[in-house]
């Protein structure tokens, strides 16, 4: 597929913008739809599982039978299990994860900083 | 997506993320109401069944001032340059050019298209005087943006649609050569093997070699829009 990224699809549109002496309200507007999931998906494992306890307070689900549920057959097509997964981007603190895309280095001093 | 540093590009591209946006939501698909406050939960099941991925995040960009080419800038060091063009009204030594057509290309070698004005009085009264060469410059400004915009869009078509078996890109005695490979099934809607060079204007005349009717056919509603400035509606199509 044709992928461009934010870079390409900025400088070339940027020229296209009139100035902010011409137009103060000129702007350009991305829109991301996939980054935050796809930042999640590159977290620890504890990061990407859904947040159970959050969940439960709008899904009504039995979590005991969702704990013993051991076989991979019955978990991966058992329809409380697949909206539980549905949900799981509801809760998430997506700004976190987009800006730990898009500002790499400042969230890494941040990260550091907060260890010390 | 891969990470991409949002500051990097903004000071390479003299652009600003907005801290706050002004035209629409940055998380339009999120939940909005607090556990517990009246109709959150028709909210989280309306957000479940929507198609959202409630993910969504608007980001809006804004040009920062100072950028080449769209201020009254000073021409600085090239003032020689310029003290040569034409001034307007006045003999003082100007080296402020109009924004609107600043930055035009050049058609012809010799052309002159450089008015200089010593300041905003200086270029009010010349407005008159300069109105229809700015016009025919800015009509010039647009057709380049056009241009630049309908080229990468079929670059990054055939990137993706290439449909020529090339063994290699060798380029010698000046001149490019393009080497097929022996077979006559052409392969049809391969990516471009960006492996054979590393030389951005090799790869794009590789892309674009002999695509005159792909390029008439694939570009030209994206032209008209784009001509007439009509904001346009894309619809977004998926290949492969």
């Amino acid at each position: 597929m044709g992928y461009l990224g934010t870079r390409d699809t900025l400088s070339l549109l940027t020229p296209l913008m009139q100035s902010q002496q011409r137009n103060p309200h000129a702007t350009l507007i991305t829109l991301y739809i996939n980054a935050v999931m796809e930042m999640v998906k590159q977290q620890p494992g504890k990061e990407q599982a859904p947040d159970m306890k959050f969940l439960s307070n709008y899904l009504a689900f039995d979590k005991m039978s969702l704990l013993f549920m051991k076989d991979p057959d019955t978990w991966m097509h058992n329809a409380e299990m697949l909206r539980i997964w549905d949900a799981r981007n509801l809760p998430l603190d997506a700004n976190k994860y987009f800006k730990r895309q898009t500002q790499p280095l400042k969230t890494l001093m941040v990260r550091l900083l907060s260890r010390c | 997506m891969a990470l991409c540093d949002f500051d990097k590009i903004s000071a390479d591209l003299s652009l600003k993320m907005k801290k706050i946006n002004t035209v629409v939501e940055e998380w339009p698909t999120r939940l909005k109401l607090q556990l517990g406050e009246k109709g959150a939960e028709a909210e989280f099941r309306l957000l479940l069944g929507s198609g959202y991925t409630t993910t969504e995040h608007y980001v809006e960009w804004k040009r920062t001032l100072g950028r080449p080419g769209t201020s009254t800038r000073d021409v600085g060091d090239t003032e020689e340059k310029f003290s040569a063009t034409k001034r307007a009204n006045c003999d003082i030594l100007a080296s402020m050019r109009c924004t609107r057509c600043v930055d035009a290309p050049v058609y012809a070698p010799d052309e002159d298209i450089g008015v200089v004005y010593c300041s905003r009085d200086c270029q009010t009264r010349d407005w008159q005087n300069h109105k229809p060469q700015c016009n025919v410059l800015e009509r010039r400004k647009k057709l380049i943006r056009i241009a630049t915009i309908l080229k990468a869009t079929l670059l990054a078509y055939r990137e993706c649609v290439f449909d020529i078996d090339l063994e290699s890109i060798e380029f010698r005695d000046g001149t490019l050569r393009l080497l097929m490979g022996s077979t006559h099934d052409r392969p049809f809607h391969t990516h471009f093997p960006s492996h054979l060079t590393a030389n951005l204007e090799h790869r794009e005349v590789a892309l674009a070699n002999n695509q005159c009717t792909l390029a008439m056919a694939l570009l030209g509603p994206l032209a008209r829009q784009l001509l007439t400035g009509k904001s346009a509606n894309y619809v977004p199509f998926y290949l492969r």
